[in-house]
């Protein structure tokens, strides 16, 4: 028996065989939130999938080898079903993680959350102050909710993790959000890395970081650099695939739709039509995308920021419609990140 | 810790878990772990299922391995001791 390090090897072994190991679900797309950089489309009138839809899906996906179900959105609280469908979820065995703007949790329902034992909960954090939190939201009292709600769930022993998206109207706050996550008690995931953003947002280009702040980010707190520091210094495998969208990772819609992950905005079927195996095995998006391999990609062959990019092809396939270009916003950060570690690249 | 033959054996509360190929990986939510079993540990861990005995599952892996039915015994108890001791199972009764 291996402790975790066995994990590694099981994230290869699924993207090689194309086993969906995790599954982003969206149980709603209704939101009580209208953040300014949010990549969703925006609110729909669009039927969502009832517990009894879930229950046949998680069946299939059980059958396809998933072990991880993400429960998101929207606000994925605002599905009437939410706590049902959690349950039957942990029933069916799979690990659970929730991703919520935190609005809706309350004490008794604290309860509920930490009675499903899930690996964690993600509450969204945007800066350190009402004002400018709720100014993101668009909600005002969100910034007390949310913060409140992250206390609440520690509290309770909850793993939480706080996510911030680091963008130009809250990258002053940061120093102040790491000391209110530390008080928390909760993990701090930042990342200034931006997907296109839906309807709720003028302009994306806005939203990013400059080339000065993205250095400045990366310089003030180096051991901050979460999944770019993982990265340091790994050499390009060009038979890899670039991510895990439809390798060992796929994402289900509120209405059944299929997408190869929660930003590429492409349906590749409905599960209300046909049975997830069918979807995931012949959809032509899917099978594209599981054959690509860096080796592929000539915009990134030899590329020297390699170590550092966290290139999404979701981005490439909404900025160019295809699948091979560069990612731009992700050479930006990489850039900056392999500039602050001191390489000369 | 003596495993005794009538006792009902339960995944823990906190566990989730999943067949890959021949592996079975199981993740302790309470403990941020996830363990790998092997073919036969994975066996043993999903006859865990909250019904069957101890003697059950001895006696359903004797139809499958050809193996001394002592030998079993040993093999099941042994690691159900080292499952429990790492949280994967609980004695449900
Ligand atoms: C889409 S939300 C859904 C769950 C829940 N409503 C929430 O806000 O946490 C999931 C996460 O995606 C993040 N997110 C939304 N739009 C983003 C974007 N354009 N770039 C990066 N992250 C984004 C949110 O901040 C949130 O942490
Ligand atoms: S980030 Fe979450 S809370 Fe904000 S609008 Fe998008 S779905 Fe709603
Ligand atoms: S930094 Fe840009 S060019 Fe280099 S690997 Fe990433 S996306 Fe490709």
């Amino acid at each position: 028996m291996t402790q975790l390090s066995g994990l590694d090897r099981l994230m290869r072994k699924t993207m090689k065989k194309a086993i969906p190991l995790s599954a982003h679900i969206m149980v709603t797309d209704r939101c009580n939130e209208r953040c300014t950089h949010c990549y969703l489309p925006g609110q729909s009138k669009k039927k969502i999938l009832a517990l009894a839809n879930y229950q046949k899906i998680f069946t299939q996906l059980r059958q396809a080898g998933t072990l991880l179900l993400t429960l998101s959105g929207g606000e994925p609280l605002l599905h009437p079903e939410f706590f049902a469908i959690a349950a039957q979820a942990r029933k069916d065995a799979f690990a659970i993680r929730i991703y919520t703007n935190g609005l809706l949790i309350n004490e008794q329902n604290t309860r509920k959350i930490r009675d499903l034992h899930p690996i964690e909960v993600c509450l969204s954090l945007y800066a350190a102050h009402a004002s400018a939190h709720d100014s993101i939201t668009q909600v005002p009292g969100s910034f007390q909710k949310t913060t409140s709600a992250a206390q609440t769930l520690a509290q309770a022993g909850v793993p939480v993790k706080l996510k911030t998206p680091v963008m130009h109207g809250n990258f002053k706050d940061l120093p102040q959000i790491r000391s209110l996550a530390q008080q928390i008690g909760a993990e701090l995931q930042e990342s200034p890395y931006l997907y296109p953003p839906g309807s709720n947002c003028a302009n994306a280009s806005q939203l990013c970081l400059s080339k000065e702040n993205l250095l400045d980010f990366f310089s003030t707190k180096p051991d901050s650099h979460g999944k770019f520091r993982l990265q340091r210094d790994r050499t390009m495998d060009v038979n890899q695939h670039p991510c895990g969208a439809a390798n060992n990772y796929v994402a289900i819609g509120c209405d059944g739709n299929v997408f190869p992950c929660p930003m590429f905005e492409q349906p590749v079927g409905n599960l209300l039509e046909e049975s997830f195996l069918t979807i995931w095995n012949q959809a032509p998006l899917l099978q594209e995308l599981r054959s690509l391999s860096w080796g592929d990609i000539d915009a990134c062959l030899d590329c020297k920021l390699y170590s550092y990019c966290q290139r999404c092809v979701a981005s490439v396939f909404a900025s160019t419609g295809g699948l091979t270009a560069a990612d731009q916003q992700a050479c930006k950060i990489a850039e900056a990140c392999a500039q602050s570690a001191g390489k000369n690249v | 810790m003596k495993i005794e033959g009538t006792w009902i054996l339960a995944p823990n509360e906190a566990c989730a878990h999943q067949q890959i190929d021949d592996e079975t990986v199981v993740v302790q939510a309470d403990r941020g772990t996830a363990s790998v079993l092997n073919t036969i540990g994975g066996q043993i861990f999903s006859l865990c299922d909250g019904k069957a005995s101890v003697d059950e599952i001895v006696d359903q892996l004797d139809l499958e391995y050809d193996l001394e039915k002592s030998e079993i015994r040993q093999q099941v108890e042994q690691f159900a001791q080292d499952l429990m001791k790492q949280g994967l199972i609980r004695r449900l009764s």
